[in-house]
């Protein structure tokens, strides 16, 4: 049942030309992410112009996310869906997959292709993807956005609205970033947790957290986000 | 099968359907009719599991439809005619469905082809009017070949071509010994399709019968006199358990009397009838009949 629940929710992804659309955003924001981190271990402005990147791929992957969770609901695409899969939360877990997934394989395909073009562009100025710091920052970004993707499936699923799943998500990614004035509470928000795990040379400030503590805050959001929308999916009327 | 088992829904303090046991035979078309906001959609989203009864429970070919391992095997459902993304292919809608149930795409094809949508099975939802929607929604509904079919206003939306197609395909699908279960406000709509009718109105059950049936329980016929002595006939018919009333100086309406009864009291008194003829209760005015009561919003109390 739960392979039949992928491939549905695989068809549904690909037949949307908006959540295609988004993807190939994506897959261009990742190919400049992976380009710029191969000019961290050169110093200079590549961690700025990599925290740039990061945080725009990070709202597109969290756009498509959200998107792909709250479109159930908007059109009532949602009771086609669980009059076919009565079990909601093997929905939820499919949808997750196949998103999360699909942000994964692209991200392994433009770390290839990035790595490439700044070999090529700038050989000069670019590091080995061999060097410590650039090995953090590809793992972080793996776990960061498959949390984000995550998180976003979840908090559109739970608020079944693309506006309002939209602005939660950008409220935890984004603003988080923005506000200076309460470090000490910011940090823990996924927005700067994303940014202490993949570049924790970051502003002092921030009050970033240890990697390893970002990385643990950023697996209980998105766990958090996954049980909620499953315990909310199972018990709420379609 | 559907059985549905003391059932009651409540959203916040309002009552959607109260305490509604009801069985739905295979073999037959059904139909479900109550005036707007009777309870009839939440019902039918509750037989296939979207809506959890506050009591009772639904059970369909003898379980809750979420319990069985391929529900759309079951049960189909055509609940909203647009239940699709609009951006979304009608094939690519329903090859997702299919998918969860491993059915071929094969199928998706046959049921597009049996609802008349191949040829615009590529073309994004959006751009369906509400007469290809339901098509598609029939469609989806049939996807698992299921013995038990729950269509809410089926008909809603289609031109005279779709409502005659559709009227053929519940009396096929009936025919082929599957449950059929069609709601509708209009009585009218059902009454050229359906064997078998369960009335509610505000939630409540009103009535299950055959559809003879529900006309004979309304109100009973008139018989429409034409007399020229209509005083006399009125005074003669006169009597417990008959009402008669007449707008007009040589019109009198009967009711509580037969046709036969009349014109044999006129004969034995030699008053001469100009005519004489019976009115039966339309499946409407019975309809009406039975429902005025449970009527929720009832236009002639809107207050101003």
């Amino acid at each position: 049942m739960i392979t039949g629940v992928l491939r549905s929710e695989w068809v549904k992804l690909r037949s949307l030309r908006s959540t295609v659309a988004g993807y190939a955003a994506v897959a261009a924001g990742l190919v400049a992410l992976c380009a710029t981190y191969l000019t961290l271990p050169t110093g200079g402005t590549g961690a700025d112009a990599a925290f740039t990147a990061l945080l725009l791929t990070e709202l597109l992957v969290a756009g498509v996310a959200v998107l792909a969770g709250a479109g159930e609901y908007g059109a009532g695409t949602a009771r086609s869906t669980f009059t076919a899969v009565p079990h909601r939360t093997r929905v939820l877990a499919g949808k997750l997959v196949v998103h999360a997934g699909t942000v994964l394989v692209l991200l392994a395909a433009a770390a290839a292709l990035g790595w490439t073009l700044a070999a090529v562009a700038a050989p000069d100025a670019t590091g080995s993807p061999l060097d410590p710091l650039v090995r953090h920052a590809a793992g972080g970004t793996v776990l960061a956005l498959g949390s984000v993707a995550v998180l976003g499936v979840s908090v559109g699923m739970l608020t079944r609205s693309a506006a309002g799943a939209l602005a939660t998500s950008f409220g935890l990614l984004v603003a988080p970033v923005l506000v200076v004035t309460a470090p000490q509470v910011t940090a823990y928000l996924p927005g700067r947790a994303v940014q202490a795990l993949v570049l924790p040379a970051g502003p002092a400030e921030a009050q970033l957290l240890a990697p390893w503590a970002a990385a643990l805050m950023l697996i209980g959001w998105a766990a958090g986000a996954v049980l909620l929308a499953g315990a909310v999916l199972r018990r709420r009327d379609v | 099968m559907i059985d549905i088992e003391g059932v009651s829904k409540r959203y916040g303090d309002r009552w959607a359907v109260r305490d509604l046991t009801l069985g739905v035979r295979p073999g037959r078309v059904t139909g479900f009719l109550g005036p707007n906001g009777s309870g009839k959609s939440t019902t039918m989203r509750m037989i296939v599991g979207l809506d959890a009864p506050s009591t009772g429970r639904v059970l369909v070919n003898g379980r809750r439809y979420a319990e069985h391992r391929a529900p759309l095997t079951q049960a189909g459902a055509l609940l909203e005619a647009r239940a699709f993304h609009p951006g979304r292919s009608a094939r690519a809608h329903l090859q997702a469905l299919a998918a969860t149930h491993r059915l071929g795409n094969r199928r998706v094809e046959a049921v597009l082809a049996e609802v008349g949508l191949t040829d615009v099975a590529g073309r994004r939802t959006g751009s369906f009017s509400l007469g290809m929607s339901q098509r598609l929604g029939i469609a989806a509904a049939l996807l698992g070949d299921p013995p038990v079919l729950v269509l809410d206003e089926p008909v809603n939306g289609l031109d005279a071509d779709g409502v005659v197609w559709v009227r053929g395909l519940l009396r096929r699908l009936a025919a082929q010994g599957r449950t059929v279960f069609v709601s509708s406000h209009l009585m009218a709509e059902l009454a050229a399709t359906a064997e078998h009718v369960v009335v509610i109105g505000r939630g409540r059950l009103v009535a299950d019968t055959s559809v003879a049936g529900l006309i004979d329980s309304a109100a009973g016929a008139t018989v429409r006199v034409r007399t020229p002595e209509r005083d006399r006939l009125r005074d003669l018919l006169a009597g417990p358990g008959t009402t008669l009333t007449g707008e007009e100086p040589d019109l009198l309406l009967v009711r509580g009397r037969s046709v036969r009864d009349v014109g044999e009291v006129a004969r034995e008194h030699g008053i001469g009838l100009h005519g004489l003829t019976e009115q039966r209760p339309s499946l409407e005015d019975a309809f009406r009949a039975l429902t005025r009561d449970a009527v929720e919003f009832d236009a002639g109390q809107v207050s101003r």
